[in-house]
């Protein structure tokens, strides 16, 4: 044998040897976890009927909730999902349990997936129903009445790995809803003595009205295999993106809290699509454009932030524009054609064809989301594709568009009667304060009607 | 225990060195290696408290092409230099972090040097061998994946320290003809690495650490060839 012939024979075995273990270098990374694998899922908390009616008894909100029936149990799931790239990232969410010897507090309860409103507070977090205002007024309304709440946190928020949240982006916070409701429901399912129906029912408020309105929509285009929805109600919310951002952008009014929700909005847009700016001092003012893209979430108060020159100084939170405001002119003098505007327009809801019973609730004179542009225009959009399925669309402020009878003329009553003592106020805690347990009140009638119409 | 074992390894060359001359024979040797990794870490220190038991790690297997090249000073002893191509391990999350499955992987370069006691033929053309050497393992090329940058809460860069340690192996030589052997082994090392994980933040890099001893077991089976 020549000296070639035996260095051939050696490589040939030795290929053949490393080839038992599988080769020498695998660089293929394992898949990463599928969505909505449960990371962490605890019981966090319970309320007894007795305490749920002794804080709806402080508050005032008794009248709208109704006496609580059954106990709540509340649970916690940290789950896996994915960011608008794409990529894994963690998200949590709060589940509200009813529990309970009566029938409506055990065995099978229909689910309503809820959308929080925007917020500024990185640990905002819907399991934590003593310090989270629209948590407990959750629990009171829906589950010690007999329905399993699931309340994701969203991307961003809580213990998300996400550095950023996804705000208004309808594709991801649909996914991030859709998974925090899978993660819960399998968690229930192994773990809990009160388990998730096939009812499914969506809501949510003011941001949370535009994510409870694309999970809806997405739910029926790419998982009606999965989940069949039963029926939705969004809550002032901005569904139609590109006209509410043509006026506050254009010619204005600047709804209040612009100021907040601009940073949210051109960050998420920004991280999703890469494209909003080449760089923040395109549509920041020099002041603001060093730190306001990694600003929000944030456990720091919007009072400090303002007071350390890092958001505009306005109470009112609308100075987007001129001196001392958030935004250069340049870009809203470009608005137009922009990539932001394009954006909006890609996450517009307009369009949407529900296939399963929908309704929108809102108070016309709504400083924070305006009605007209969203829900008005929203509710034509629907109704100009004769969607049969719109059963209502509620404005606090018109009588005749909420529930004929006791039920319109007690919410109606009860509305302006708040709004009447709050005075002053009225304009300020209009979006954030009153309307929502009016509304929530509204939409949960309207999930007990279809649920007792058995559609 | 470690000094009497040091000093054995030693003596071991000394006695080499005196024999170098008696007899010169070379081998070189391919073939494949499978590295079970039985690594043993503390939970990560640092970040956000976690649930108990914290965020463990486990080493994957993995495997590779082995190679090297024998000395044999006498019939009975040699030294003996193996190489190999260096293989990436998977890491996995483990206690908090299990559901996030593979969370990095690392290579490792794991340059040994033995010399090896050669036994007489138990059968006929099969010897024993055993050995005692020195391992200096480099890591390289450590790296968090999508999923171990969700678990950690933003990108994560992963360092390990490089790694002294003894090396022990015992064998079988089975002799196909006077150039050629098939030669498997048994080996283990101490392999033990300080790990570093740094993810960035947006409220600033978040440092975690730990120390792991990978306590590995490799197995080999190489074709020789001696001239």
């Amino acid at each position: 044998m020549s000296t070639k012939r035996h260095l051939a024979l050696l490589s040939l075995a030795s290929a053949a040897l490393a080839g038992c273990g599988g080769g020498a270098n695998n660089n293929t990374d394992d898949p990463p976890p599928p969505r909505a694998t449960i990371i962490t899922a605890v019981v966090a908390g319970a309320a007894t009927a007795a305490q749920v009616d002794a804080g709806t008894a402080a508050s005032g909100a008794q009248a709208l909730t109704g006496k609580a029936v059954c106990d709540v149990e509340i649970r916690y799931v940290l789950y896996m999902t994915r960011d608008p790239m794409g990529q894994p990232a963690t998200a949590s969410a709060g589940v509200l349990v009813p529990k309970g010897s009566a029938a409506a507090c055990s065995g099978d309860r229909p689910v309503v997936l809820y959308a929080h409103g925007t917020t500024t507070t990185k640990s905002y977090n819907m399991a934590d129903v003593q310090k989270n205002g629209e948590a407990s007024l959750l629990m009171a309304m829906y589950a010690a009445q007999g329905f399993i709440v699931v309340a994701p946190n969203y991307l961003g928020y809580d213990k998300s790995s996400l550095s950023y949240h996804p705000y208004l982006n309808a594709e991801s916070q649909a996914m991030d809803m859709i998974d925090g409701l899978r993660a819960a429901k399998k968690y229930l399912q192994a773990d809990s003595s009160t388990k998730p129906s096939s009812k499914l029912f969506i809501s949510g408020y003011s941001q949370g009205g535009h994510v409870s309105m694309a999970t809806h929509k997405i739910i029926e285009r790419d998982y009606s295999s999965e989940f069949t929805v039963t029926a939705s109600g969004s809550m002032s919310g901005p569904y139609n993106m590109v006209g509410f951002g043509d006026i506050v952008t254009g010619p204005g009014p600047i709804n209040a809290g612009a100021t907040l929700f601009v940073p949210l909005l051109l960050t998420s847009y920004q991280k999703s699509y890469g494209n909003i700016y080449a760089s923040t001092t395109e549509a920041y003012q020099a002041q603001f454009a060093p730190t306001i893209e990694t600003q929000f979430p944030t456990d720091t108060s919007i009072a400090e932030l303002i007071g350390a020159g890092k958001l505009p100084a306005d109470p009112t939170f609308t100075k987007l524009f001129g001196t001392g405001g958030l935004l250069t002119d340049t870009f809203r003098a470009s608005y137009a054609n922009s990539n932001y505007r394009k954006a909006l327009q890609t996450n517009t809801l307009l369009g949407f064809t529900p296939k399963r019973p929908l309704v929108m609730c809102g108070g016309k004179l709504d400083p924070t989301v305006f009605y007209d542009v969203n829900t008005t225009f929203m509710s034509a959009d629907l109704k100009s594709r004769a969607a049969p399925l719109v059963a209502a669309t509620y404005d606090l402020e018109t009588l005749s568009t909420l529930p004929a009878g006791i039920v319109g003329q007690t919410m109606y009553g009860g509305f302006q009667q708040a709004k009447a003592a709050a005075g002053a106020n009225a304009q300020g805690q209009y979006h954030g304060t009153l309307v929502p347990p009016f509304c929530t009140a509204l939409v949960r009638g309207f999930f007990q009607t279809v649920l007792a119409s058995g559609q | 225990m470690k000094n009497s074992v040091f000093k054995l390894a030693i003596g071991l060359g000394l006695g080499l060195a005196a024999s170098v001359a008696s007899a010169q024979t070379h081998s070189v040797y391919l073939g494949g290696a499978y590295l079970d990794v039985r690594a043993q870490a503390p939970a990560l220190a640092g970040g956000h408290a976690v649930p108990a038991p914290g965020a463990l790690l486990e080493v994957g297997d993995a495997s590779t092409t082995g190679f090297g090249y024998v000395y044999h000073a006498t019939p009975q002893w040699s030294v003996e230099v193996a190489l190999g191509i260096p293989p990436r391990h998977k890491v996995y999350g483990r206690g908090f972090l299990e559901p996030f499955g593979q969370i990095s992987s690392v290579k490792q370069l794991p340059p040994t040097v033995f010399v090896n006691y050669h036994f007489g033929d138990i059968l006929p053309r099969l010897s024993p061998l055993v050995g005692l050497g020195l391992n200096y393992t480099k890591f390289s090329g450590a790296r968090s994946t999508a999923s171990g940058d969700a678990a950690s809460g933003g990108p994560t860069k992963i360092t390990l320290d490089d790694s002294w340690g003894l090396a022990a192996h015992a064998g079988l030589s089975f002799m196909i003809d006077k150039n050629w052997s098939l030669v498997g082994t048994v080996a283990m090392a101490k392999v033990k690495s300080d790990m570093k994980a740094v993810t960035n933040t947006r409220e600033g890099d978040v440092t975690r650490t730990t120390t792991i001893d990978f306590r590995p077991i490799a197995y080999t089976l190489s074709l020789g060839y001696s001239f």
